[in-house]
């Protein structure tokens, strides 16, 4: 009679994770909120530049590209954060009793809901070598691109609204930009050409990386 | 597989051998209308040919986005007359329409785009709805109901009658996303027609003679006259995206379709009432 006393009162923690655990998957995040929330942050960038000259880009063939066709493949990594609240969970299960439970649960782990820790506040890219006539070497050249998005175009300026909007899969954390170049070099001036690229995150941490210089060819 | 032509000719024989072993299987049955009787019931199939006097089709590319043809085959596949009494009836006819398709003259949607844009521009992607994925199925489908008069001896009949209905058919909605060809400008183009599946009210007037050929079976030959008003506008949308800039200009299909006909068929007699004197 005393040891069913104790299976039961042992029993009891097991049971009510269980029944805590059996959310229904399909109200997920309200339910559960803190152990399925994960946020994303934008951790690395790189560019690449790209022949547009095709249907689709690509990278170039070799070290030239014509000027009307090119464009920067804009990588964007971007890496899960998990929050205090969920690390603080996952100990709480490591040392106690309810771990067992997990046997029994019906947790649903591909419906995390992740959430930007950080987001883009402006981009910038610069040309490293003279452009034209009003671009000298150093200058900003943001507006001579257009960003292909949702089979639009859109100024660079819009590009934070699509980052953000872009929701972050676990699976393949890298989101691709394609930033065309709209506005040829002057021809007059020597063809070989680089860019710089410069993010600002609402965090105050700054993503910059460089093209490889390449010949716009006219 | 395909189909071999002895399965494909196997449905229209199967009828007819239901048909004559229904009326020739039972003599009684078989027999022809006594001399103060007649068939209050006749039922029927045919296939015909209709012959458009005003078209639908403008030579415009969104021609290619309609589910009709003003030139068509028609298989009639069911005719159903119910004779109030020796003379007047009414009757009720369904027939799927076939588009005649012929090559060279009737290039398909695509054929044609690929004609205008493909020196210039790259062809990125190509949607439309997924309801309207059967794009080049021109098929559709006419109802008739109507009254019918009846002129008829021993061998002969002649029908006259007057129909009302509906012409059903589909149009496609499609949205072309074209890329200029040595450039980084992109450009959508838009073929866009409010309405997917529509009826339109259908006028008919026309006859049907027939000879009895065995028992109850009649030979018939058709002919009609068809009237209806397609009510419907394509806008086609073409947008610059670098720019910004858009133009669009419109493609009315609003307008009188009159038709003849012509067709051929087998008619069943029977459900015999007497005349009354």
């Amino acid at each position: 009679m005393k040891i069913k006393k104790i299976t039961i009162v042992l029993m009891v923690p097991v049971i009510i994770e269980l029944m805590i655990a059996c959310c229904n998957c399909d109200d997920y995040p309200f339910n559960n909120y803190y152990e399925h929330h994960a946020f994303f942050s934008h951790s690395e960038m790189l560019a690449y530049s790209i022949d547009n000259s095709g249907p689709f880009s690509q990278l170039p063939l070799n070290d030239s590209v014509n000027a009307n066709t090119y464009g920067i493949r804009i990588i964007l990594d971007r890496q899960e954060v998990i929050p205090e609240e969920n690390q603080q969970l996952a100990l709480l299960r490591s040392v106690s009793l309810m771990q067992s439970a997990y046997a029994f649960s019906c947790y649903c782990p591909n419906e995390v809901f992740f959430e930007p820790a950080d987001w883009i506040d402006s981009i910038h890219i610069t040309t490293i070598n003279e452009f034209d006539a009003f671009h000298p070497a150093g200058s900003e050249v943001s507006d001579y691109f257009l960003v292909l998005r949702w089979g639009d175009m859109v100024p660079l300026d819009q590009l934070p609204d699509y980052v953000i909007n872009t929701p972050f899969d676990p699976e393949d954390k890298t989101l691709e930009i394609n930033a065309l170049l709209m506005n040829a070099p002057d021809p007059d001036l020597p063809e070989n050409h680089a860019f710089n690229l410069e993010i600002y995150l609402s965090d105050g941490r700054i993503l910059q990386t460089e093209t490889e210089e390449i010949t716009l060819a006219q | 597989m395909k189909p071999s032509a002895d399965k494909i000719a196997l449905p229209g024989l199967k009828i007819l051998a239901i048909i004559i072993l229904f009326t020739t299987g039972n003599s009684s049955a078989a027999a022809q209308p006594l001399e103060n009787e007649y068939p209050a019931t006749y039922i029927g199939f045919s296939y015909g040919y209709s012959i458009p006097l005003t078209t639908l089709e403008t030579g415009e590319i969104t021609d290619q986005l309609i589910g009709f043809r003003s030139r068509f085959d028609y298989a009639r596949y069911f005719s159903g007359t119910k004779f109030l009494n020796e003379r007047l009836g009414l009757n009720y006819h369904w027939q799927r329409c076939y588009a005649q398709e012929r090559s060279g003259q009737d290039a398909s949607f695509y054929d044609l785009l690929t004609q205008q844009y493909n020196s210039d521009y790259f062809f990125i992607a190509y949607e439309t709805p997924e309801k309207d994925n059967n794009l080049y199925n021109r098929d559709f489908s006419q109802g008739y109901i109507g009254l019918v008069y009846r002129v008829a001896n021993e061998r002969f009949f002649l029908l006259p009658q007057l129909s009302l209905g509906y012409t059903t058919f589909y149009t496609t909605n499609v949205t072309l996303r074209l890329k200029e060809k040595n450039s980084n400008r992109y450009h959508t183009v838009e073929y866009k027609n409010d309405k997917y599946q529509d009826s339109y009210f259908t006028a008919a007037y026309g006859a049907r003679a027939g000879v009895r050929v065995i028992n109850r079976i009649h030979f018939t030959i058709e002919c009609g006259y068809t009237w209806f008003r397609p009510d419907f506008t394509y806008t086609i949308n073409q947008n610059d995206l670098v720019e910004g800039t858009s133009s669009s200009r419109e493609v009315s299909y609003t307008r009188n379709l009159h038709s003849l006909s012509v067709g051929f068929g087998l008619t069943y007699e029977f459900d015999y009432n007497t005349i009354d004197n």
